[in-house]
């Protein structure tokens, strides 16, 4: 086991233990109980070969490879050729990177994958969805990708509501009720985002996007609301409405890892969903596509007060 | 199993390896062998709650036939065709009473 470091901070649930620094992982101030310990490998071949067993595969069409996701005797690989590779112990208590050397922001995959799936691997329940505070609880927004998670998060931020996550929430059935983790406190603005005003500290990498570290909230929120948001042709009447009889389909695609499938994990993921139906006010927001993302939120805020 | 092999006497057990959590209008089966998400309406998951309670197809049927209001011919011959599906996707094994 590899001794942990002295440096590191809080996201999904997880207390991230390193002997490096990692841009914008800052402890919060409740000391959670799973501890991961991140290392960085110099030698690529540490990680060992890639597994056939593969489950999951992005590439574009004629593309070469984006990301592979294998699973292997020691746990899950990810080897992605532009942002590095990783290994998850089976437990999810180690995450040992190879990060790749000509990136401005070395860390993405850290936060957008390993983590993520450390956080499922140890108990947590991992959404596709970004998430804000409103009132000292928690709301998750959750959609296809491109769907405006992030932009109407950032609307509603600056409506007045705190950071919590952004495209990745962790959420845990607690005996009170569902709570909402802080997710990492990075952002992945576009350049219009940016415009727009993303409120942020600093930026800490530039590829496609801006990545950007805004201030969070300081520890795990009740979760009062889920939003199903879908998008409508430009020009239709918003509609959203509340759902009391959730679809459990809707739950269980709305998750962001599917590569952990462990009998345990799918046990804690159904509980947590049933918890969810029973307790979370569910909404189904059907806005139109819209230049304006302030006329989204203000919108969709009467609905989560 | 065809449904005419079955017998009402029979005790339906719902395996280790599958768990089922109530929803409003669904009930979720989780078959943790294969993976695989099963999905029942609320009068499947009615069905299935009165088999994990009493076991016995025939005390089931009665059961329903009272719940339902429906002749208990009718309520056995639906638990069958229910049963004999829930046997096949390996969600529920039959032994003797």
């Amino acid at each position: 086991m590899a001794a942990h470091g002295t440096r590191g901070g809080d996201a999904f649930g997880l207390h991230i233990s390193s002997a490096v620094p990692v841009p914008g992982l800052e402890p919060l101030p409740r000391h959670p109980e799973r501890m991961v310990c991140l290392r960085v490998a110099h030698d690529h071949g540490a990680l060992g070969r890639r597994s056939s067993h593969e489950i999951l595969y992005r590439a574009g069409d004629g593309e070469p490879p984006q990301m592979l996701i294998d699973r292997r005797p020691g746990g899950y690989g990810i080897w992605s050729p532009r942002a590095g590779r990783y290994l998850i112990s089976a437990d999810g208590t180690e995450i040992v990177a190879a990060l790749p050397q000509r990136s401005s922001w070395p860390w993405e995959l850290l936060f957008a994958q390993a983590l993520p799936i450390a956080a499922a691997i140890r108990g947590l329940e991992v959404l596709h969805a970004s998430a804000v505070a409103i009132d000292g609880a928690a709301i998750a927004i959750t959609a296809a990708s491109g769907h405006g998670k992030s932009t109407l998060a950032a609307a509603l931020i600056r409506g007045g509501a705190e950071f919590v996550a952004d495209d990745v929430v962790a959420l845990e059935a607690t005996p009170d009720g569902v709570v909402a983790h802080p997710g990492a406190p990075i952002v992945n603005a576009s350049e219009e985002g940016l415009a727009r005003g993303v409120a942020h500290e600093r930026v800490v990498g530039r590829t496609a996007k801006h990545h950007v570290v805004v201030r969070r909230v300081q520890g795990s929120l009740p979760l009062r609301a889920l939003v199903f948001l879908e998008r409508l042709p430009a020009g239709s009447r918003a509609r959203v409405v509340r759902v009391l009889d959730v679809d459990p389909a809707w739950l269980l695609g709305s998750t962001f890892v599917f590569v952990v499938r462990a009998p345990q994990r799918l046990v804690r993921q159904l509980d947590i969903h049933q918890a969810i139906a029973a307790s979370v006010r569910v909404l189904h927001a059907r806005l139109p596509w819209t230049e304006d993302p302030q006329w989204l939120a203000e919108t969709l805020t009467p609905h989560l007060l | 199993m065809s449904t005419s092999e079955m017998s009402l006497d029979q005790r339906a057990v719902i395996p280790e390896h599958v768990v089922h959590r109530a929803f409003a209008a669904e009930t979720v089966l989780l078959n943790l062998q294969t993976g695989k998400y099963h999905g029942l309406n609320p009068s499947g998951g009615r069905m299935l709650e009165l088999i994990e309670r009493h076991g016995t197809l025939s005390v089931v049927a009665d059961k329903l036939s009272e719940i339902y209001s429906r002749p208990l011919e009718q309520m056995q011959a639906d638990l069958r065709v229910f049963c004999g599906d829930l046997v096949s996707r390996g969600l529920i094994t039959l032994e003797a009473a």
